[in-house]
């Protein structure tokens, strides 16, 4: 990897300070586990790399009874697997951070760098030799997409396991830049070939997950070629409120399947004020295996991937519905 | 800077993109850590941070500078093997030691914690150090017979 300097910053307002300093010449490094396989590969050149880990706070892991989790953006993923609160409340949570990965790269990776990771095609992962075959991409300053052919922008897919899971909860991202501070529905962090939506001069400082309603449940499933280590292959995370029998409100996401995080409203619709029951859920998992936004990559066809998160969005919703009961 | 591993303290000179990895391989000369894949996703540059399994290759050596550092070598003590060492020969489970320092330490970052593991708790222990030689089976047995023998 090209060589760069250790900025060290002591305060958030430090480091926006010198985001702004050095305008797109900064990468912000928190466990290095997304970053520095993009250095390896020469996919990013930054001149400096922004330390977070001398802020105080900013791994701070806390609940509030009635209000919800605050989870500082650099705790370990670790952290959040292993906590039984978040277990037993915030199940789609837990399941989503002890899917990451391996435990080597749970014991280094943060929730904000799980967030804020950077998209993945089978173009961009490669050295940079080999990429070097084919006309740069958007995403390296050229102007195609390999994977959409003749995109007119970056269709790289996200595959992050803990935005599915957070979206179902409805969490949200608390982000500090050069105007202040704005907190975000993780549903709505964009990532338009870029990570997660945040400008060049902001940083990701907290999470926050509202508390789930008295009888609500939520879970997280993936499929993926192997049993740990891999990205997914697809994931979706659910969650319901019930009222007896009757669904309140539910919430649905899918992961691995297109470049942003994606809600599945119509099929949240579809669940909405009638009984949760083996009808109701299939009928939501067919809506989905039918109409969700699928890109193809180097797993699966946009096809088999409809097919998966229609069994995995039945599970999940099974899953989820006897969480809610047994609240 | 500072680096402190297996219990001593060693002054190197890195650079900020030198990883861990290379600094206990190529400086310290501790070549019992591997390289497999540089981007942390096989396992066999795993070392414990604060007792804690990481992919060395994935830390830059700068921001291990506060931090203890165990590798392999750090296992034996002067000429005694660690249990863990003596179970993985005992039960077969090295075949080309590959990935051996690696299992090896995310195993006794298991036992440290949770001295009795399942034999599922032993597999997600070790979900992150991959091997093409063993199929696991024996690695799950050593640690299981050296969680046994620690009783």
């Amino acid at each position: 990897m090209s060589s760069f300097e250790f900025l060290e910053p002591t305060s958030v307002a430090e480091g926006v300070g010198l985001l702004q300093e050095h305008g797109g010449q900064v990468s912000i490094i928190a466990g290095g586990t997304d970053l520095l396989p993009r250095l390896n590969q020469q996919i990013r050149h930054p001149a400096f790399l922004l330390d977070l880990s001398g802020v105080p706070g900013l791994d701070r892991f806390e609940h509030v009874p009635g209000k919800g989790l605050q989870i500082g953006a650099l705790t370990p993923v670790q952290v959040l697997e292993k906590s039984s609160l978040l277990e037993r409340t915030f199940s789609a949570l837990a399941e989503a951070a002890a899917s990451v990965a391996t435990p080597q790269v749970r014991n280094l990776g943060t929730i904000g760098g799980n967030i804020c990771q950077d998209v993945r095609c089978w173009y961009l992962n490669q050295p940079q030799d080999w990429r070097e075959s084919l006309a740069p991409c958007h995403k390296l300053g050229g102007e195609v997409c390999h994977l959409s052919k003749g995109g007119k922008r970056c269709t790289a897919i996200s595959y992050s396991d803990t935005i599915p899971a957070l979206v179902a909860l409805e969490a949200e991202a608390t982000i500090i830049g050069p105007k202040g501070k704005r907190t975000v529905p993780i549903a709505d962090l964009a990532s338009r070939g870029e990570t997660s939506g945040l400008s060049r001069e902001e940083i990701l400082t907290e999470v926050r997950v509202p508390d789930p309603a008295a009888q609500s449940g939520s879970a997280y499933l993936r499929h993926n070629l192997r049993k740990a280590i891999d990205f997914p292959a697809v994931a979706v995370a659910a969650m319901v409120e019930l009222d007896g029998t009757i669904c309140r409100k539910a919430r649905l996401a899918l992961g691995a399947v297109v470049p942003a995080p994606y809600r599945v409203r119509e099929a949240e619709e579809v669940l909405q004020g009638a009984e949760l029951n083996k009808k109701a859920i299939a009928q939501a998992a067919h809506i989905v295996g039918d109409k969700a936004r699928c890109l193809s990559d180097l797993y699966y066809t946009a096809e088999y991937k409809r097919h998966l998160v229609e069994v995995l969005v039945e599970r999940a919703l099974v899953t989820a519905g006897e969480r809610a009961h047994r609240c | 800077m500072e680096l402190f591993v297996n219990g001593d303290n060693y002054e190197v000179a890195v650079e900020p993109a030198t990883t861990l990895l290379s600094v206990l391989r190529d400086q310290l000369r501790l070549t019992g850590t591997k390289k497999g894949c540089g981007h942390g996703a096989c396992g066999s540059c795993t070392v414990l941070l604060d007792g804690k399994p990481v992919n060395s290759c994935l830390v830059l050596a700068w921001r291990a500078r506060d931090k203890t550092v165990l590798t392999i070598e750090g296992l034996t003590q002067g000429r005694d093997l660690h249990p863990l060492q003596k179970a993985f020969l005992e039960h077969g489970a090295v075949q080309c030691g590959y990935c051996t320092p690696g299992t090896i330490l995310s195993a006794k970052a298991l036992l440290d914690s949770n001295p009795q593991p399942t034999e599922r708790e032993v597999r997600l222990a070790i979900s992150g150090n991959l091997c093409r030689c063993t199929g696991y089976a024996k690695s799950v047995e050593a640690i299981l017979a050296a969680a046994a023998e620690g009783r």
